[in-house]
């Protein structure tokens, strides 16, 4: 199976080396499968995926995207509204769009995808979240887990081939989060991409196809899931 | 993609309601003196320039070293060669001075070779009594002289001793200083001012209008100490307007810092205030030039939104400026020009994209990350 993301032997350290955040990282993601990643607050998986995402650059080490090294990527703007989807840690809508404008926005800048079609994509992943009834409120007056499923609805509404969650099922109760869990395995088999998802929640890591753990910025075992073997 | 960035950026003006009207107000309030100083600029400067323009006059001669015509003097010697030149088809003279009256505050008289011409030249309208017909002893007044002293046609007036003058007429003129004058034939008034044989202007009407600059230059080599002007140039070189140029230009570029001011101010407040979201924006793969279009967006609408609202408030502070100083009324224009308007747009468009592009693209130079951390 071929490998979407590779990264090599990377590591972050902040405020001038006191704050060691990542101490080499070397991990394959491959195409069609659910990375979950676990570990304590602190241990450097948010990092992970800001890099991997290209939200910020590593101190040394490398990140391949689909064989390409993503610091020789031109413009790394249209890199992100092409591969990648974000979950953010606290889902970070924009306050002043309604949640259909938020979704929306995540393909504002590709002038290939019409005005029309942008809508209607926006509106199908709304409905399929089960808050197409709020697709006209403002992001900051919906409740926390219909925020939540906007922003995945964001996240994916440019069909990335890599989706970066970050605690994408925190304060969501056990019927939405299956549902979210439903739509990201949906999403991964018909783009074939790829799915990292960093969690506390053992729900997510049911669903995964891969457990990677992390301590003080490395990882420590990642394994199969046995119970997704199984199928 | 203009929809949502529209959208997305009134809403941001919205967003802070406070801090949006104040930005706007102070916007509009500059617009607005803005608006009503140079207003009142341009309408004295083309006042002067429309009736100096419709004259038949084409040259205008004053000593050369004369800062005002109160100070120019010419001798009629020299106006006779001048007007002896080839191509002069006509020429009227003026001599301007001042003379105390009744050992009180001075008048302004003015001496002229041909009352009807010059009445139709500077705007006088008789506006009781009769013109003044070139006889000596004979004056007509300003109306605003006529009120200060109590004047009335068929008085006598001593402005020099001994000598008695008939007022024959009142007149009224949109040059505001003419006003509280007195206007007399050239002899007399050379004889008032103690200055006979001089005048203070020479007006030239010539044959041959294409032949103008020709004739200027002629007068100027031919007559060092004169200093000839082609009457269409003439407000260029009066010393109100030329002043009046300056003070709009002056006005116009505080106008501009002190708007500029205001909403840099705005700008970095709301940009470094929404750090977090350039953030997103970036991460969801948004250019940096689409991140900084929604703050230049958000800017035309306070910047244009406060020029248009100034620039419509001048109308009722110049109503009212009308009506409390009614001396000065004649500079004041009822409305602000169509012109002005258009300047206003232009500045209103220039501080809006300066003042929000500087902040903006600082804002948006950001560590994608640390961005979306911040508080
Ligand atoms: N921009 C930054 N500046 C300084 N230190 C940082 C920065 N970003 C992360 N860190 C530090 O790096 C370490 C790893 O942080 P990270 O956010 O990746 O942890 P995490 O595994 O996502 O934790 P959690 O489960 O609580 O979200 C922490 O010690 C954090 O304080
Ligand atoms: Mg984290």
């Amino acid at each position: 199976m071929n490998s979407l993301i590779e990264v090599k032997d990377l590591y972050k350290v902040y405020d001038n080396g006191l704050i060691q955040s990542l101490n080499g990282i070397t991990l394959t993601l491959k195409a069609g499968k659910i990375y979950a990643l676990m570990g304590a607050s602190g241990c450097g998986k948010s990092t992970l995926l800001n890099l991997i995402g290209t939200l910020d650059s590593p101190t040394s080490g490398e990140i391949l995207y689909d064989g390409k090294y993503l610091n020789e990527v031109r413009s790394l703007s249209t890199f992100r509204r092409d591969f990648i989807g974000f979950v953010f840690q606290f889902h970070h809508l924009i306050p002043v769009l309604t949640l259909r404008e938020n979704v929306e926005s995540a393909l504002l800048s590709n002038r290939k995808v019409s005005a029309k079609e942008r809508r209607e994509r926006a509106v199908a992943l709304l409905d399929e979240m089960g808050i197409l009834h709020r697709a006209d409120s403002y992001a900051a007056k919906i409740s926390g887990g219909e925020r939540q499923r906007g922003a995945i609805a964001r996240a994916l509404v440019n069909n990335p081939k890599v989706l970066l969650a970050d605690e994408p099922t925190g304060n969501i109760d056990s019927k939405t989060s299956k549902l979210i869990l439903k739509k990201l395995r949906d999403h991964v088999e018909q783009t074939a991409g790829t799915i990292l998802i960093a969690t506390h929640d053992n729900d997510v890591a049911d669903i995964a196809d891969v457990i990677i753990k992390m301590e003080d910025g490395k990882i420590i075992s990642q394994e199969e899931n046995p119970r997704m073997e199984k199928k | 993609m203009g929809a949502i960035i529209f959208r997305y950026a009134f809403r941001n003006v919205i967003r802070t309601p406070l801090r949006s009207f104040f930005t706007l107000f102070s916007v509009a309030l500059i617009i607005m003196l803005y608006t009503v100083l140079t207003s009142i600029g341009n309408s004295f400067t083309q006042q002067i320039s429309t009736v100096i323009k419709q004259q038949d006059i084409d040259v205008v001669v004053q000593a050369k070293y004369a800062s005002t015509p109160v100070t120019s003097i010419i001798n009629d010697t020299t106006v006779d060669s001048i007007i002896h030149l080839d191509g002069i088809h006509a020429y009227d003279s003026m001599l301007i001075g001042r003379k105390r009256l009744y050992g009180k505050s001075s008048v302004f008289i003015l001496g002229v070779s041909n009352f009807t011409v010059f009445a139709q030249r500077l705007g006088f309208n008789i506006i009781k009594g009769r013109a003044l017909h070139n006889t000596a002893l004979e004056i007509v007044v300003g109306n605003k002289m006529a009120g200060i002293y109590h004047l009335n046609v068929g008085d006598e007036v001593e402005l020099s001793s001994g000598k008695k003058y008939l007022i024959v007429g009142i007149y009224s003129s949109w040059l505001n200083f003419l006003n509280s004058g007195v206007i007399c034939s050239l002899k007399d008034a050379q004889h008032l001012m103690n200055k006979p044989d001089k005048t203070s202007l020479l007006f030239l009407t010539l044959d041959d209008t294409t032949r103008t600059n020709e004739i200027v230059q002629k007068i100027n080599k031919q007559f060092p100490e004169m200093r000839a002007i082609e009457s269409q140039q003439l407000p260029d070189y009066m010393g109100p307007i030329k002043n009046i140029f300056y003070f709009s230009k002056i006005v116009s570029i505080m106008t501009l810092f002190i708007a500029i001011a205001v909403l840099l101010n705005t700008f970095i407040m709301a940009i470094s205030e929404r750090t977090r979201e350039i953030g997103i924006l970036s991460a969801m793969g948004w250019s940096r030039f689409m991140i900084v279009s929604i703050f230049l967006v958000e800017a035309l609408l306070l910047s244009l939104g406060g020029g248009i609202i100034g620039y419509l408030c001048s109308y009722p502070v110049m109503t009212v400026l009308l009506s409390k100083f009614a001396n000065i009324s004649m500079y004041i224009p009822e409305a602000p020009s169509l012109a002005i308007f258009f300047n206003v747009l232009e500045m209103s468009l220039f501080i809006g994209l300066f003042s929000a592009l500087f902040p903006a693209l600082y804002g948006t130079r950001i560590n994608i990350s640390k961005a979306i951390r911040h508080e």
